[in-house]
């Protein structure tokens, strides 16, 4: 075909759309979603972990929900950022991607130093399960968002959406799993986190082209 | 309509409100657009494509391509910075794609030829033409040749003999027949 004939006809068949919501709106709908989902599946499949009061009235733990939270919501600005088509990934957004992952490998890092004995033992592996099972949802839901969009870079479009989802998974974690010791959240809270967003940037590659 | 004394500001700003009258419809500021990007999307392939007989097929995609992600363009965002993304992401992709035909098929149509001219024993002077495009070839390329279509070897056979994968081997063949189609067209072939 002529690229005149194409133009005549991808203009006589236009129909009207409606333009992608802003990355706040974006991102905003996302957290709420996403955040109603997991309550859901939590409240009717797990337990909060019986100290929690306890927990949240120290410091440690408080510091550790505001880190992942803004990880989480670093990495779903970053996604939304780079779901519309640009030539290349903007300061901006590479710095939004960046922070998120160096919050992740602080913590990563911060739990090994403070492991004293690394052990894998089988009755903990119910975490990764959980913390996999609990991001399903979310980073469904965000992979379809994204989806319908039309990113022009997809390994980091889905590696920072996965990276929300993750966050929000390992978020609640805290809230069900009673285990606190730093060889346990290092090898089957934090770790994870990472390693799912590796293979969903991955995954995202073929997911999210057009 | 696009002037030539317009600026690049404003013929951008200009496209951006095109680009929103044809997120709500309009179709004749679709087709003006449209018309209007053409000559700047066949520029920007001219400089990246080496094969300049698939650009329109590219621009084509292209126009494509935004036509499917008309609903993501932001007014906020700049038009030549949306316009761009899609045609970089495009021209990958089909650079992606004609690497992968390339190696993975030898044109039927070359091996043909080339098989038709090198079995008929008749025109002696076609063959010994053949013969020498062959010995311009590096050693590899010659042997593998001389094993696959003169001496009948199987693809697999070849890549077997040769320590070579059954790709490796078609890639090579189609190098080698390339080369040789330069060298007979320099010496008065068509």
């Amino acid at each position: 075909m002529d690229t005149n004939d194409l133009i005549s006809k991808l203009s006589d068949d236009l129909e009207p759309v409606r333009p992608t919501a802003s990355v706040q709106k974006s991102s905003f709908y996302w957290i709420i979603a996403s955040g109603i989902l997991v309550l859901g599946s939590i409240l009717l499949f797990a337990t909060i972990r019986p100290d929690i009061l306890k927990q949240l009235n120290t410091p440690a733990f408080i510091a550790e929900n505001i880190s992942i939270l803004l990880a989480m919501a670093l990495g779903i600005i970053a996604a939304f950022r780079l779901s519309v088509p640009q030539p290349k990934i903007d300061l901006h957004t590479k710095l939004l991607i960046i922070t998120s992952t160096m919050i992740w490998a602080f913590k990563i890092t911060h739990t090994f130093l403070q492991t004293e004995q690394l052990t894998f033992l089988h009755s903990e592996t119910a975490c990764l399960i959980d913390l996999a099972l609990i991001a399903t949802l979310p980073a469904g839901f965000v992979l379809f968002s994204l989806r319908r969009a039309a990113t022009t870079h997809s390994f980091w479009t889905g590696y920072a959406g996965i990276m929300a989802a993750t966050s929000l998974a390992a978020l609640v974690m805290r809230y069900i799993c009673p285990v606190d010791s730093a060889a346990h959240l290092f090898i089957w809270h934090f770790l994870p986190v990472i390693v799912l967003t590796s293979l969903g940037a991955f995954l995202a590659r073929i997911l999210l082209r057009w | 309509m696009f002037k030539e004394s317009e600026t690049k500001e404003t013929r951008v700003k200009r496209w951006s409100a095109l680009m929103i009258a044809v997120q709500k419809g309009d179709k004749a500021a679709y087709h003006q657009l449209l018309s209007e990007i053409t000559p700047f999307l066949h520029i920007f392939l001219t400089r990246r494509l080496f094969n300049k007989s698939s650009i329109d097929d590219v621009v084509q995609e292209i126009l494509l391509g935004l036509h499917k992600a008309r609903h993501t363009y932001r007014p906020e965002q700049p038009f030549e910075n949306w316009l761009f993304g899609i045609a970089r992401y495009k021209t990958l992709d089909a650079m992606r794609q004609h690497y992968k035909k390339e190696k993975n098929e030898v044109s039927s149509e070359t091996d043909e030829t080339f098989s038709a001219l090198l079995a008929n024993k008749d025109n002696r002077e076609a063959v010994q033409d053949i013969h020498n495009a062959l010995d311009q070839l590096p050693t590899r390329q010659r042997k593998i040749i001389t094993l696959a279509k003169i001496e009948g070897h199987s693809l697999a056979e070849v890549a077997n003999i040769e320590g070579m994968t059954k790709s490796a081997v078609k890639v090579t063949i189609h190098r080698a027949y390339k080369k040789m189609a330069e060298w007979l067209v320099k010496n008065g072939y068509e």
